[in-house]
């Protein structure tokens, strides 16, 4: 509410008669309009257990600028090696239909340095359209607008090109009744449920102080309402539980964890001392297998840095075994079919 | 953002939070169970202060206070966020979301008292929501509100720790508590929360001298057995005597639970029943308007000292705090 707006409510309160009543929600009413996605029919996760991991010492300099012509490669390399395609082209195709509307979830919660680089969205949002996807129908999205200005990206919600816009923004929201899934009780995002066909999950490989880690399946708290009632017995298996859920698995289409720096210790939020450049990324179908391949990056990196492991500091990342055993894929990295690029 | 009263700093720039006894431990840009605090820079945060979600103009008996100014009105308002998750909850779609969720208007205390008197409340409530997630406004504006004569009442989950709840009682007339069971299962798995701090929060309140009562939602199968209803009142009694009110109040299906159908009004009528006969004397029924449970009685003589409909006072035979008909004091502020 503006600040002239605002105003004249109050104005309007002081004259009002003695009865007086508001109660305000955001979520609900459309003001501005969007193509409404269908939901695909369900594509389970399960089995599909290779990962792919390309690095490049070039992709990031010593001020943390990306090199675009690298990362677009890395991308699309990677994407090549997940498909078995020998040309980005063939290979976006086989992941994604010109019909699908994508939605790329970002995680943007620690501001421009720890949050996925924009030249690696950028290439992604190439492939995406190598795969005859028009730039309309691609999303850049995260719980709010405010998160994803921080993070060096500009909010687009109409006109030509990539959207970019928050959960918050006016029309939009999330649903107005919680799903559940196991003991999460949460109304989605309406972006997740409404607006997309495809779901992207781009995360940041990261420490976290509650699940030990931070990566793909706990990017997907970002898609509720309420993330702040799961963080009990390290997130667990709450974490399991959301991406469980019909919603997430019939959507994800694939997960481009952003390794190019990796935050080993005193994550969530970024602290130079223990962010490594690491310069890579990670890609696969399965977010279990991309959180157990960033998840021990992120342990072997500890005990080289004389850090104690993650479950020695009593934040072991349980909700990858959890969602493993709910069959969303593989956690164990000797039954992973790991690419290395 | 206003700076949070009640917070420990931790290394690595994390936060503990001292204000209600879930303790959260919260790193640098995370948030505690409520959502509505979070943590800068190792610095914590309220985010609500100034930003109510939700105000009306309430006839006291709603909150439901029924020994406390009965009759008046009270401008009541309400920020995003809650520190526990009742599976029942009545306003899940505020108390349940982050703040950034839901619309909101900017109030300062000093503007809340000033609609307070201008709109001719004599009585601010916090409510709807937990007001324990926005301690610093509540305070703020009770401490205004004393100033210029408007007095303040909390209606509350009491799931608070006992240095803030102690500092609010000086700035509050009066206090709801919501005793959600009698156990901690149903506080663990129905509420997320803990029942033992809920206790100690209504000794304090006894301690202080505060005006207070209790209401308790019945729900079918979950909390309301005759043990445990018999239990409940046996401990009111034996630790916060037989004057303070308690509210058996009838449950709808909402929000998580949806599977149990509203509370039979012979399980409230039981209640009441094996409270009285406890020893507590002014035991009513809630959510069930024109039941004769909805009266306040004289334990003296027996006679209707309040009826009520609904949340309307229809008769007041209270005089100066006693009966009219036999001269008995009536506990409460009238
Ligand atoms: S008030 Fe909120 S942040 Fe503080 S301990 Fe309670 S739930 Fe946690």
């Amino acid at each position: 509410m503006g600040k002239a707006s605002r105003r004249e409510f109050i104005k309007k309160l002081l004259a009002l008669p003695p009865l007086l009543g508001i109660g305000i929600k955001r979520r609900g009413a459309n003001t501005f309009s969007f193509p409404i996605a269908q939901t695909p029919p369900s594509t389970p996760t399960a089995g599909k257990s290779r990962v792919v991991l390309v690095k490049n010492a070039r992709v990031i300099d010593g001020r943390n600028r990306v090199n675009r012509t690298v990362i677009s490669k890395m991308v699309n390399q990677a994407v090549m090696n997940l498909t078995g395609k020998s040309d980005p082209k063939s290979a976006w195709e086989m992941l994604f239909s010109p019909a699908d509307i994508v939605g790329i979830k970002l995680s943007c919660l620690a501001g421009r340095p720890l949050s996925p680089k924009p030249e690696l969205v950028s290439a992604i949002v190439s492939g995406l359209t190598l795969a005859g996807i028009p730039e309309e129908n691609i999303i850049l999205w995260e719980r709010t607008s405010r998160e994803l200005r921080r993070a060096g990206f500009t909010i687009r919600k109409s006109g030509k090109g990539v959207r970019c816009y928050g959960t918050d923004e006016e029309g939009v929201g999330y649903e107005d009744a919680p799903r559940f899934s196991g003991e999460v009780g949460s109304c989605f995002s309406r972006i997740l449920t409404e607006r997309i066909t495809a779901l992207i999950n781009l995360p940041i490989v990261k420490d976290h102080d509650l699940a030990g880690v931070s990566i793909a399946l706990k990017n997907m708290f970002g898609a509720i309402h309420n993330p702040n009632k799961y963080h009990d017995n390290n997130c667990d298996p709450y974490i399991a539980d959301l991406n469980n859920h019909y919603v997430i698995r019939s959507k994800l289409k694939l997960v481009v964890a952003d390794a190019l720096i990796i935050q080993y210790h005193g994550g969530p939020s970024y602290k130079p001392p223990w962010a490594w450049r690491y310069g890579g990324i990670i890609v696969s179908k399965n977010p279990v297998a991309v959180d157990a391949l960033g998840a021990d990056l992120i342990e072997k990196k500890r005990k080289k840095e004389g850090l104690p492991s993650l479950a020695d500091e009593g934040r072991p990342p349980k909700h990858i075994k959890t969602a493993a055993s709910y069959g969303l894929g593989e956690a164990r990295l000797d039954r992973l079919e790991i690419i290395r690029g | 953002m206003k700076k949070a009263r009640y917070f420990k700093k931790l290394p690595e720039k994390k936060v503990e939070c001292t204000l209600c006894p879930r303790g959260c431990k919260v790193a640098d840009l995370e948030r505690g169970y409520c959502g509505c605090r979070e943590n800068h820079n190792g610095t914590y945060y309220t985010l609500v202060y100034s930003r109510a979600c939700a105000v009306h103009i309430d006839p006291i008996e709603k909150k439901p206070l029924f020994h406390f100014r009965p009759g008046t009105r009270a401008l009541s308002f309400a920020t995003a966020g809650c520190n526990i998750e009742c599976k029942f909850c009545q306003n899940w779609n505020i108390s349940q979301f982050r703040p950034e969720q839901i619309k909101a208007l900017y109030i300062t205390p000093r503007k809340m008292v000033e609609i307070a008197k201008i709109n001719n409340t004599p009585i601010i409530a916090y409510t709807y929501t937990e007001p324990v997630i926005f301690y610093e406004y509540m305070y703020d504006t009770a401490a205004r509100g004393k100033e210029e004569g408007i007095e303040s009442v909390m209606i509350s989950n009491g799931y608070i720790k006992r240095e803030p709840m102690r500092a609010l009682t000086k700035v509050l007339s009066a206090v709801k508590i919501d005793l959600k069971a009698f156990t901690e299962k149903f506080y663990r798995d129905v509420c997320h929360g803990e029942l033992k701090p809920v206790l100690d929060t209504l000794l304090l309140l006894k301690e202080v001298g505060i005006w207070y009562e209790i209401v308790v939602l019945l729900i079918p199968t979950l909390n309301d057995s005759e043990k445990e209803i018999d239990a409940m009142s046996k401990w009111i009694k034996k630790n916060l005597g037989a004057d303070v009110p308690v509210h058996f109040s009838r449950f709808f299906p909402t929000y998580k639970m949806t599977n149990l159908p509203p509370t039979p009004v012979a399980t409230l009528e039981r209640a009441r029943k094996i409270a009285m006969s406890n020893g507590l004397h002014f035991v009513y029924v809630g959510n069930v308007p024109g039941h004769p449970g909805e009266n306040t009685y004289c334990p003296g003589c027996g006679k209707v000292l309040i009826r009520r409909i609904g949340f309307k006072v229809l008769e007041n035979n209270i005089k100066r705090g006693k009966c009219k008909f036999c001269g008995r004091k009536i506990p409460g502020r009238w």
